[in-house]
């Protein structure tokens, strides 16, 4: 990701001009300024501009019914949080994420290890795992469908999908990236290929095993919202189509908010497992 | 090739192809091919023995359904929908987002400005969207062109960032120690630090931009290989499933390859490290 | 009949050749080479001259294209226990385990018990001067730690050969001269056989009891061992080390500059 401090540090075409001679206090002001206070003041003036802005258009265009103002939006917002509608329609989709995400992991992993390590294996598979990938995941929900019925089954088993193959090509990646000396290493000393893979290869691809998941919960959020619009009687995805019968942009809108926070909070939860793990089982 | 472009936000695949330690000898492709061909065959069999149902459609039925819809006009006029849509709203989604994310990288308090709505928007999957774009823009090309270019700006206004971010200090301070003007910093050392990147996000932004089209022409569509395969669905019509499926993984193979190439041209020629 | 004196012999590459396959030049030509048990000997050479080759081969890394390499009279099938390896870098190290970790893992490897394992580790990291950093991981030890470690690991396990591929080389010169000074006294106490590899002049006469000084590449091999018999603890301000180093360099600055003739051309 990118680094917020280095961007600073580095392209400043506005270049701040530093006061020389400054008391102690002063310089520690300054600092706190340019630090966080400074970003906080322009979140600040930020979403007061966009939300003031919203706000009037609103009210000044009558768009209520197109493009409810924020006033209206939050109402609406918080109504829902109320009246449990909400948390249960996110933790219904939630739900059928994390089943099919940790299925979808799981074999990922072991696939990609496979992958990673024998060349045979590669040779065979490969095509497949290629190919596949680049097939959007709902191109699947209609034979799955057909399949398996409207059931739960059929979106969890888009989302299997979903995760498996980008969770095992980060992870053969993972594999192809440890260093030759790691394992050379391990022969060294005897190891054998088993020991080698659990306790030299594996640990090591951890850092790319966790980025292949990120990934794929993304992409696992995007496919379980719209295969909850299709085909689903629960879920933020059925949540915000039912704003759109009723042309009740604000429901929309909070499902929108909601989809929006909850892929943040995850993205966040992942970032800090690969900031946490990532560092101590790098392949180097 | 260990630890370049660790920054990005693809992670492993995002910057670099697979060529491992692993070459791809003669025996590899060999392989590659009799694997599939087995595939096909046991496919075949099991379709036309096994299963012999309308639901499992085998390698010939799929084929067949194919040259069908070929001939009708329909295959064609959908794929040409599609790849519209797609390379349309990706065009200009790119264009934007590496705008943006030039501004954005290189100019602070536009970064402050704008972060709360970028880190807030680009989670909120472009599907979402559509209901609110139905409402504003109707069924027609417009709403699937908006969500495309949402789905598109943001990760390449990403990773454009993580490219203004990744140019190294010494370099900005060679080129002012020669007597360089803010803008000449940022034409000849900023702008091609971050076209690798841009390329990057860009790759990412095509397979983002193909979920999305074929997901809103499923939802609110009338044409297009989405909705050629959900309306299929309705005259159980699987081996027309399948053969579109089977486009579809061409397609976007072939993007990625065309992609890949792209990529490996660019890291050359502005070699990022 | 008088039958034939035979001589046991420990380490021996016999007229040993390697290349590539990709490439058209040899890398090693006709090489050939005995160690003595308990011997420090040094491989001194210009880069590109094949000398990591050569211990890759002994590790077992490599296999020869012509001729062979043996240990008592047995040829070398792939990597074994009784040929530890010290590598170039810090990237044979595990970054998840902690120090203490790492030096047991040949251990650990070996099916030795955990209460064993955790009592040797604990001497030998006192040995290499790492006492009481045994719970940092490796990204938390500088340079000169990292190969103290990997030291430690070679120690622990018992192994009668050690082969060394440059492992000061990316240290800063200060840390390496400590960690040379370190390493003779440790081989002093503990006398296994050590293949070491270097260009660094000083740091083969600090160390070695033979010095093999290497041609140039491609189609390199040994062009003259030289006996360093100074006694040891041995100091770089002494006379007779500026004797031998003076010497050594005559042969070796032969072999820099015809290598650097070879890639300007």
């Amino acid at each position: 990701m990118y680094c917020g401090a280095t961007v600073h540090a580095n392209n400043r075409l506005l270049t701040t001009v530093s006061v020389a001679g400054s008391s102690r206090w002063a310089r520690i002001g300054r600092a706190l300024w340019d630090d966080h206070l400074n970003t906080i003041l322009i979140y600040g003036v930020s979403l007061v501009a966009v939300l003031g802005c919203w706000q009037l258009a609103a009210d000044r265009f009558h768009l209520f019914v197109l493009f409810p103002p924020p006033s209206t939006t939050f109402a609406r917002l918080a109504g829902l949080i109320l009246d449990g509608r909400l948390e249960v329609a996110a933790a219904v989709s939630l739900l059928r994420i994390l089943a099919g995400f940790i299925a979808g992991s799981v074999i990922g992993i072991l696939l990609g290890l496979l992958l990673g390590t024998s060349r045979t294996a590669r040779a065979l598979l490969e095509p497949y795992v290629h190919f596949l990938r680049f097939v959007p995941p709902l191109a699947w929900f209609a034979p799955v469908l057909l399949w398996v019925g409207t059931g739960e089954l059929a979106k969890v088993l888009l989302i299997v999908y979903t995760t498996v193959f980008v969770v095992a090509l980060n992870t053969m990646a993972g594999v192809i990236a440890i260093p030759r000396n790691k394992i050379r290493m391990a022969r060294t000393f005897g190891g054998g290929p088993l020991q080698i893979f659990f306790l030299v290869m594996l640990p090591a691809s951890v850092p790319y095993i966790f980025t292949g998941m990120r990934i794929a919960m993304g992409n696992s959020f995007m496919t379980v919202v719209a295969a909850e619009m299709l085909a689903a009687n629960e879920g933020l995805g059925y949540l915000v189509n039912s704003g759109v019968l009723f042309l009740d942009t604000s429901t929309v809108f909070s499902g929108v908010i909601a989809l929006g926070t909850l892929g943040f909070v995850i993205d966040r939860i992942f970032q800090s497992l690969i900031a946490r793990f990532g560092g101590r089982f790098a392949p180097r | 090739m260990k630890g370049a472009s660790a920054a990005l936000p693809g992670g492993a695949l995002g910057g670099r192809s697979l060529r491992g330690r692993f070459t791809d000898g003669p025996r590899d492709i060999a392989l590659a091919l009799l694997s599939i061909a087995g595939m096909l065959v046991i496919w075949q069999l099991t379709s036309t023995l096994v299963f012999r149902s309308i639901l499992f459609p085998s390698v010939t039925q799929t084929a067949a359904a194919l040259g069908t819809t070929a001939r009708a006009g329909i295959l064609p006029r959908d794929i040409s929908v599609t790849l519209f849509r797609v390379l349309a709203g990706f065009a200009l989604g790119s264009l934007g987002g590496a705008v943006v994310g030039l501004l954005m990288g290189s100019v602070s308090i536009v970064r402050r400005f704008f972060e709360p709505y970028l880190n807030f928007f680009r989670f909120v999957t472009p599907i979402a969207w559509i209901a609110p774009a139905t409402i504003w823009f109707g069924i027609g090309e417009t709403t699937k062109l908006f969500l495309v270019v949402y789905a598109t700006i943001f990760i390449v206004l990403v990773n454009t960032m993580a490219g203004v971010a990744h140019v190294h200090r010494d370099r900005i301070r060679m080129a002012q120690a020669f007597g360089a003007r803010p803008w000449q910093v940022f034409r000849y050392v900023t702008l091609p630090t971050s076209v690798p990147f841009i390329v990057t996000g860009m790759r990412i932004g095509m397979g983002n931009s193909f979920m999305t089209v074929i997901g809103a022409e499923m939802l609110a569509g009338n044409n297009g290989l989405g909705y050629l395969i959900y309306s299929s669905r309705i005259f159980f019509r699987s081996d027309v499933m399948f053969g579109t499926i089977v486009i579809l993984g061409v397609f976007g193979l072939t993007a990625d390859r065309l992609f890949d190439l792209a990529q490996h041209r660019v890291l050359r020629r502005y070699r990022a490290r | 009949m008088v039958p034939s004196a035979v001589r046991t012999r420990y380490i021996a590459f016999d007229a040993v050749s390697f290349a590539y396959r990709e490439k058209q030049t040899a890398v090693l030509t006709d090489f050939t080479l005995e160690l003595k048990r308990r011997e420090f000997f040094l491989l001194l050479g210009p880069s590109g001259c094949g000398k990591t080759t050569a211990l890759n081969m002994l590790a077992g890394f490599e296999h020869p294209l012509e001729g062979h390499v043996s240990v008592d009279g047995q040829p070398i099938t792939g990597p074994g226990p009784d040929r530890v390896v010290v590598f170039q870098g810090d990237d044979s190290l595990l970054g998840w385990l902690s120090t203490a970790e790492n030096v047991e893992f040949g251990l650990l490897l070996a099916g030795v018990s955990r209460a064993e394992r955790k009592q040797r580790a604990g001497q030998v990291l006192e040995t290499v001067g790492l006492a009481g950093h045994g719970a940092k991981h490796p990204a938390e030890l500088s340079g000169g730690m990292k190969q103290r470690v990997q030291i430690a690991r070679a120690l622990v396990s018992n192994a009668d050969i050690l082969l060394m591929d440059e492992p000061f080389a990316a240290v800063d010169a200060q840390t390496r001269t400590i960690l040379q000074d370190e390493l003779a006294r440790i081989w002093t106490e503990t006398r296994r056989t050590v293949l070491f590899i270097t260009h660094d002049i000083a740091e083969a006469i600090i160390l070695g009891d033979r010095i093999g000084i290497m041609r140039a590449g491609p189609d390199s091999n040994i062009k003259e061992i030289v006996t360093n018999d100074l006694p040891r603890p041995r100091s770089r301000g002494d006379a007779s080390f500026a004797t031998m180093y003076a010497r050594i360099e005559r042969a070796v600055s032969e072999e820099v500059m015809s290598a650097m003739r070879k890639e300007s051309r």
